[in-house]
């Protein structure tokens, strides 16, 4: 079976992956980073999302042999000794969570959003979370976590 | 269970594509693929990973045509096509793939090969003109978009074949587009009817998508512009006859009536879109 070395929140990882596995399958089982949740195991909901390479991708479309020299940020490599990333609290600051299973999803997508534009309108905000499904906050809070991370200066993580 | 291929080469996806026949399949970005095979609509024993391939990871611009690599993605496609406003029909049915991750991932041989009849960049590739660039062991040949797709699911594609490059021609310069869909919901559904326009000089191209077994052209609304150029009122009289030539289903997305209705407004709005947008009628 194929080896494959990859980095998952900086750390190097060695996996022997059975190929039918993907991502989200070893995330979860393998490596004990249970913050990318399953959702519809079809690309349609968003919980899954992490940053592979620094783009969002579900990744319970990816396969984990595909992974070789991989770079993979989950919703556990935000943050740091210093406490959480400046959009984690943002989102605690805004009431923008309820149950919290599409959080580490819409807060991967909010980092991965600022990234690329640092300044981005509701509008842009709204368009960039629409494959990440909530059942519960009705969206608001989340699009108001995100845009007063946007206004004002840089994350820390 | 199958096993996992890396090839480095085409040559070694054609030979691998011809020993395992019909129980192989190409993975580029999987988004259809692994959704069909965790469905259990596919059960290939072998999967070949495309983007191990050098090269297809290019988008080779020179001044005939814009070469589109079969691994690169719709959301890489996007960023390089911000810079060519005459390819922005394709640019604009690439955007409305599914969500920012799918696109992260998602390639456009990939949402071609698929051959689904609401396929998105496919009335966009028609109305340009692209030619699919297929790789085989009698060496690469070039196949225009409309005789690629033969129905839903289904290619012209032979065993051992595989799509290298989808090729854009160089349309002449002013040349301009629309690409306009409707879904159930803006991100993540598969649009219900769509239309592609497009103007090049004082030709016209009109594609639908979602209405037919494959992508239709409305050639006689093709012709009654480039006679009469572009109005208010050749443009109704175009999405009358857009409403005329789909020939759609009713399943969850819509009734057949409604897909009629919807392609005949949409292609009316493309077109007067466009006109606003200044282009040449
Ligand atoms: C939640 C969700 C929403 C979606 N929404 C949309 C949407 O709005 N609009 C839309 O058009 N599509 C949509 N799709 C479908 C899909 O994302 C696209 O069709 C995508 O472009 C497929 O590309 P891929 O690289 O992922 O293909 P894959 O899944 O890797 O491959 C698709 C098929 O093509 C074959 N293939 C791939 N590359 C080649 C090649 N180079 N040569 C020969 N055969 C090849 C594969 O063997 C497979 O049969 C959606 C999918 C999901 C999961
Ligand atoms: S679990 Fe991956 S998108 Fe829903
Ligand atoms: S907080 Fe419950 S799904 Fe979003």
């Amino acid at each position: 079976m194929k080896t494959v070395t990859l980095t998952v929140n900086n750390r190097p990882h060695t996996l022997t992956p059975s190929p039918e596995r993907t991502l989200l399958d070893v995330l979860r089982e393998d490596l004990g980073l249970t913050g990318a949740k399953r959702g519809c195991d079809a690309g349609e909901c968003g919980a899954c999302t992490v940053l592979l390479n620094g783009k969002p991708v579900n990744s319970c479309l990816v396969l984990a042999v595909e992974l070789s020299g991989a770079a993979v940020v989950t919703i556990e490599g935000l943050g740091g000794p210093d406490g959480l990333d400046r959009l984690q609290q943002s989102f605690i600051d805004n009431f923008a969570l309820q149950c919290g299973y599409c959080t580490p999803g819409m807060i991967l997508m909010g980092k991965a959003l600022l990234m690329q534009n640092p300044h981005p309108t509701e509008a842009e905000v709204k368009e960039f979370i629409s494959g990440n499904l909530c059942r519960c906050t009705g969206y608001e809070n989340i699009v108001k976590a995100i845009m007063a991370v946007a206004g004002g200066g840089e994350g820390n993580g | 269970m199958f096993a996992y291929h890396e090839p480095q080469s085409l040559a070694e996806v054609t030979s691998l594509l011809t020993a395992y026949g019909e129980s192989a399949r190409i993975l580029a970005g999987g988004t259809d693929l692994l959704v069909q095979m965790r469905k259990g609509r596919q059960q290939p024993h072998h999967l070949l990973n495309i983007k191990t391939v050098s090269g297809l990871e290019q988008i080779a611009a020179t001044e005939d045509s814009v070469e589109i690599g079969a691994a690169v993605t719709l959301g890489e496609g996007e960023r390089f096509l911000a810079a060519y406003p005459e390819y922005g029909v394709l640019r604009q049915a690439m955007h409305s793939v599914a969500s920012v991750q799918i696109r992260h991932r998602a390639t456009l041989a990939g949402n071609l090969c698929n051959a689904s009849p609401a396929a998105d960049t496919v009335p966009a590739l028609v109305v340009l003109g692209a030619k699919i660039k297929i790789h085989g062991a009698r060496g690469d040949r070039l196949v225009p978009v409309e005789r690629f797709i033969t129905g839903p699911g289904r290619t012209v594609l032979l065993t051992g074949e595989v799509v290298s490059a989808v090729v854009l021609p160089r349309p002449e310069s002013g040349s301009r587009g629309v690409y306009l869909r409707k879904a159930r919901r803006p991100s993540l559904d598969l649009a219900t009817a769509s239309a592609a326009v497009f103007a090049a000089g004082g030709a016209w191209r009109i594609a639908l998508g979602a209405v037919a077994p494959t992508v239709v052209r409305v050639r006689e609304a093709e012709r009654l512009l480039a006679r009469e150029g572009l109005s208010a009122a050749t443009a109704a009289e175009a999405a009358r006859l857009a409403r005329a030539e789909a020939k759609p289903i009713t399943d969850v997305r819509g009734t057949a009536e409604y897909r009629r209705e919807l392609v005949a407004a949409l292609v009316e709005q493309a077109l007067l879109a466009l006109g606003e947008e200044g282009a040449r009628p």
